[in-house]
């Protein structure tokens, strides 16, 4: 009996030991170095499609790491190394300072000016705001106007039941999403099944399941539901710039699939990998794109998408107060 | 003759004990970070058990209750992780008489376990779900010894999983996908031996005073599992106080109350 005992013991310990947790790298700046680059290696999404090569940034990068390097400067060297990636969906935090790769919008033109929206030739002072939009008649009337700047900023059926309503008379209707850098993914589907009269498969979505760069999930495909009950069936313009990025890329995606619009302005941001997060052993935290989407082409929407329409807003009509790709699409949506 | 017949029935008790416990907690959820998280949190556990039947004193069932809320922090105290999970778990045990004052039960149990793992900084990866159920291996061995004033009785519980379903998710996945698109493939794995390690044992020591038992005692809960190339763990070990007691619950028509028992409800 007692050696059954002893026996049924030793056995649970035995399991136990199947089991073994990965060892974490110390918390020094050649083991934080270590578990970053380890992070990128085998949870970023677009290693390969970037055609990047991360073991040869290891050995640079490495070979500049010392134990003598302050916070700051291991910070810094860490956050190039990041920015080898060319993703603004990749940061990394500490409680001192973020890095972050900005190129994606700072390197083209700006393409808005909330000056330009807020003048009277467009929203004015008078415009109404229901949940995060802010909207008003344009061009006499006869155009409907909203600008939606943040993909964070919640707005429910009823706001756009009245939004729909209002706009009843007009010939059609500009969503302006420009300088939108993103937010919530369920909004830009909330917001695009507005648009659409069916269901439609509007992109595709996948995972890693293991280390390796092409280690991938099958994809799984992204419907936009046409929206029950709220449905606006006359033209309708998409704005995009630079700074339409993440979920307001994946809106704009979406739109593209949708009858009576188009897409119009400058090809958006990208950011077309849903990021997730991790953490080093110093506690900073890593925010890295992990999953890529993809349009309903199976096309990468990593470095943005195409207008149907590309306007620049130009300096002579900047000048003289008019939005260029604004007056484009109210010529469109007239056509 | 109608009372008389009443004082010789017999009523098989519900023994129920409440405990309440302070716990320190470590969480490893590499779905959430590489890190493991240490803490503190309450644990709270209701338990009743009773005979099948008042004339079979030699097998007993068992329901229990747990819940744990706790708060745990990385090793950099720059992130945390809050723990609300809850459990429920029915099972039945065989009792043996091995000596006079010391009896084992043995027997099994199953589970549900459903719990949360919040991580307030991460951006589209702030929660994973504890979600399994788990057949166990379960056994309470009871002492009783007598000092000077009172009889105590000490005892050990130990349970350990040995089958069940378990959600884990790759840690790749997102859970707009998971619960946003509805693809849930490769989130739910069986378990055994084999992918998921545990045991929760209890120490606890019944005092007997004049008008309430109290029990005192320590509970210690390791758990390790993996699956999609996860390892996960949840260690706890709390200091428990509380109070334990009999009752028999008399309604509707079949079992009511004796005569001799007077019911406000009357």
């Amino acid at each position: 009996m007692k050696k059954h005992i002893i026996f049924s013991i030793l056995s649970i310990f035995a399991f136990s030991s199947c089991i073994e947790e990965p060892e974490m790298p110390a918390n020094t700046n050649m083991g934080n170095f270590e578990a970053l680059w380890k992070i990128i290696d085998t949870k970023y999404c677009y290693l390969d499609y970037k055609n990047i090569n991360w073991d040869s940034i290891h050995t640079v990068y490495k070979a500049q790491v010392d134990t003598s390097l302050t916070d700051y400067e291991m910070f810094e060297l860490m956050g190039n190394m990041l920015g080898e990636l060319k993703d603004g969906h990749v940061n990394l935090y500490s409680d001192f300072d973020r890095s972050r790769y900005w190129k994606w919008f700072t390197d083209y033109p700006a393409n808005f000016s909330s000056e330009l929206i807020y003048s009277d030739r467009y929203l004015g002072d008078n415009y109404h705001i229901a949940g995060g939009m802010r909207y008003g008649k344009i061009d006499g009337g006869t155009i409907g106007y909203i600008y939606y700047g943040d993909f964070s900023n919640r707005f429910s059926d009823v706001n756009i039941n009245y939004i729909f309503n209002y706009f009843k008379d007009c010939d059609g209707l500009i969503v302006d999403v420009r300088d939108n850098g993103g937010g919530y993914l369920d909004l830009s589907e909330q917001l695009a099944s507005y648009f659409f009269k069916k269901d439609t498969i509007t992109g595709y979505i996948q995972y890693k399941t293991g280390d390796g760069h092409t280690d991938f999930s099958k994809a799984t495909t992204v419907k936009t539901p046409a929206h029950k009950t709220l449905k606006w069936t006359k033209p309708v313009a998409v704005l995009s710039n630079r700074m339409s990025y993440s979920a307001t890329n994946s809106f704009i995606s979406r739109m593209k699939m949708a009858p009576n619009a188009f897409v119009i302005g400058d090809k958006s941001g990208g950011g077309g990998g849903l990021p997730l997060s991790s953490e080093i052993p110093n506690g900073w935290m890593v925010r890295f794109s992990a999953c890529p989407m993809y349009d309903a082409n199976m096309q990468h929407t990593e470095w943005g998408i195409d207008p149907d329409i590309k306007v620049d807003i130009t300096a002579t009509d900047k000048a003289n107060g008019i939005d260029s790709i604004i007056e484009k699409a109210i010529d469109e949506l007239k056509k | 003759m109608s009372a008389q017949n009443e004082t010789l029935q017999k009523y098989a008790l519900i023994s129920a004990n409440d405990q309440l416990g302070f716990t320190s907690l470590s969480l490893l959820d590499p779905y959430l970070s590489p890190m493991t998280y240490s803490g503190i949190g309450m644990k709270y556990e209701h338990a009743e058990r009773r005979f099948f039947s008042p004339e079979n004193t030699k097998l007993s069932m068992e329901g229990k209750i747990r819940a744990l809320v706790g708060m745990t922090l990385n090793p950099e105290y720059t992130a945390s992780t809050t723990y609300i999970g809850a459990n429920y778990s029915w099972g039945m045990h065989y009792h043996f008489q091995i000596m006079d004052h010391f009896q084992v039960l043995a027997g099994g149990t199953a589970d549900a376990v459903f719990g949360f793992k919040s991580n307030a900084r991460n951006v589209n990866n702030p929660i994973n779900l504890d979600m399994a159920t788990n057949l166990n291996l379960s056994g309470v061995a009871r002492y009783d010894f007598k000092t000077r004033r009172r009889t105590l009785r000490l005892s050990y519980t130990l349970e350990i999983p040995v089958l069940g379903c378990m959600y884990v998710p790759y840690g790749g996945a997102s859970y707009y996908e998971m619960f946003g698109l509805g693809n849930l493939s490769d989130a739910f794995h069986f378990s055994s031996l084999h992918n998921k390690l545990g045991s929760s044992g209890s120490l606890m020591l019944d005092v007997p005073f004049k008008r309430s038992t109290w029990r005192f005692g320590i509970n210690s809960s390791d758990l390790k599992y993996q699956a999609n190339n996860l390892i996960f763990k949840q260690n706890e070990f709390s200091l428990m106080i509380g109070c334990k007691y009999d009752l028999h619950i008399f309604a509707g028509t079949k079992t009511p109350a004796p005569l001799n028992f007077i019911s406000t409800d009357k």
